[in-house]
């Protein structure tokens, strides 16, 4: 059943055609959510565009991040495409965040070769992305209403010894 | 005007085919569930709000030419920050799922219908008629002023020196009076010791 299921997959793969050869990714941008109060998680958004020979469109890219692979959404045009997850803002750590993108026969050989316990290395990603996450911004550590207060206590004990040494 | 949406309450997950469905084996061509939540506890104008569509397939065939549209953003009240109302994949392998992220801001503050989006994919090669399935909504959301969020969510700092420096004068004006004549009597006193 397994075998048959998989062969359909691959009928189905190879149907479709649609692979992206000599693929020249330009326009990445990456984009995280950072403020604390306003998300309950923290998104990661990269977009780029790509063009293949052969004009080809909407064609899969995986994108790898901590071993995890994720795959790529198309627009309209098919022609952008974009790389998104999210995680809760608490996992979120500030710190440099890299994205490989392959291309479907790329990630397949990266699979295969994962599958078989063989080197990793040789099979080259398109392009890596690396950008910087500065964490989610928590406001600042000491509260101002807080400064103010003390400040003012300290005014109000320094006026009460005066007077105490007046009426002392 | 607290409006918290809570992400996982509202997983009201509509199912994407009509016929009569079994268990999950029993599904050979590709079925889609579509969730669409928000990422946000606030949603403030002119401030971005975090979209996220999980779609997941739990049929056991491929899902192919799968679009994603979500009209509920229009260009005069939303501007997209990032992310595309249209989002499309060439294929979603059986039992697996995608995610896409679009962050837009609001440009109006005011109540607002979150409705869901709408998916089409052909279930399986062989089918030619296309599937059409709606994903959850959160329904009506307030979107906040952005003064009314700042008023609530700012540091404040600003605010808190401007009172401390109008504050100062009932305190200092005072305080130089007492000291000024504090230290005439003083003066007074030690004279007087002095001549004594």
């Amino acid at each position: 059943m397994q075998k048959i299921f998989l062969g359909l997959l691959l009928l189905v793969a190879s149907a479709l055609g649609q692979q992206c050869s000599q693929a020249k990714i330009t326009d990445v941008k990456a984009t995280t959510s950072e403020n604390l109060k306003l998300n309950t998680e923290t998104a990661y958004v990269v977009t780029f565009k790509a063009q293949c020979a052969g004009n080809a469109r909407n064609v899969p890219f995986y994108g790898e991040v901590n071993g995890n692979f994720l795959a790529s959404s198309a627009d309209a045009s098919g022609e952008t495409y974009e790389i998104s997850w999210s995680q809760p803002i608490e996992k979120a750590t500030s710190g440099q965040i890299s994205v490989r993108i392959f291309d479907e026969e790329n990630y397949n050989a990266y699979r295969k070769a994962q599958r078989s316990n063989g080197d990793l290395s040789k099979v080259k990603e398109l392009q890596t992305v690396t950008f910087y996450h500065q964490g989610s911004y928590k406001g600042p550590s000491v509260q101002s209403e807080l400064l103010v207060t003390v400040l003012f206590g300290v005014v109000f004990y320094f006026a009460q010894t005066i007077r105490n040494k007046i009426q002392a | 005007m607290k409006f918290v949406i809570l992400l996982l309450s509202v997983f009201l997950i509509n199912y994407v085919h009509s016929d009569a469905v079994n268990t999950n084996e029993d599904l050979e061509d590709a079925r889609l569930l579509v969730a669409k939540n928000v990422l946000n506890n606030y949603v403030v104008e002119g401030l971005n709000l975090t979209i996220k569509y999980n779609i997941y397939n739990i049929g056991n065939s491929p899902a192919l030419n799968v679009k994603l549209v979500d009209e509920n953003f229009p260009a005069e009240y939303f501007e997209y920050a990032t992310g595309f109302n249209v989002a499309q994949w060439a294929r979603i392998p059986p039992q697996s799922n995608v995610t896409h992220i679009a962050v837009v801001s609001p440009k109006l503050p005011g109540l607002f219908n979150i409705t869901s989006a709408t998916v089409t994919y052909l279930p399986s090669e062989k089918a030619t008629k296309v599937q059409t399935g709606y994903s959850s909504e959160l329904g009506e959301v307030y979107i906040q002023r952005l003064r009314d969020y700042n008023r609530r969510f700012a540091s404040h700092t600003i605010d808190w020196i401007l009172f401390v420096v109008m504050a100062a004068p009932s305190i200092v004006i005072p305080y130089l009076l007492w000291s000024s004549s504090n230290s005439k009597y003083e003066k007074l006193e030690k004279s007087g010791k002095k001549s004594n």
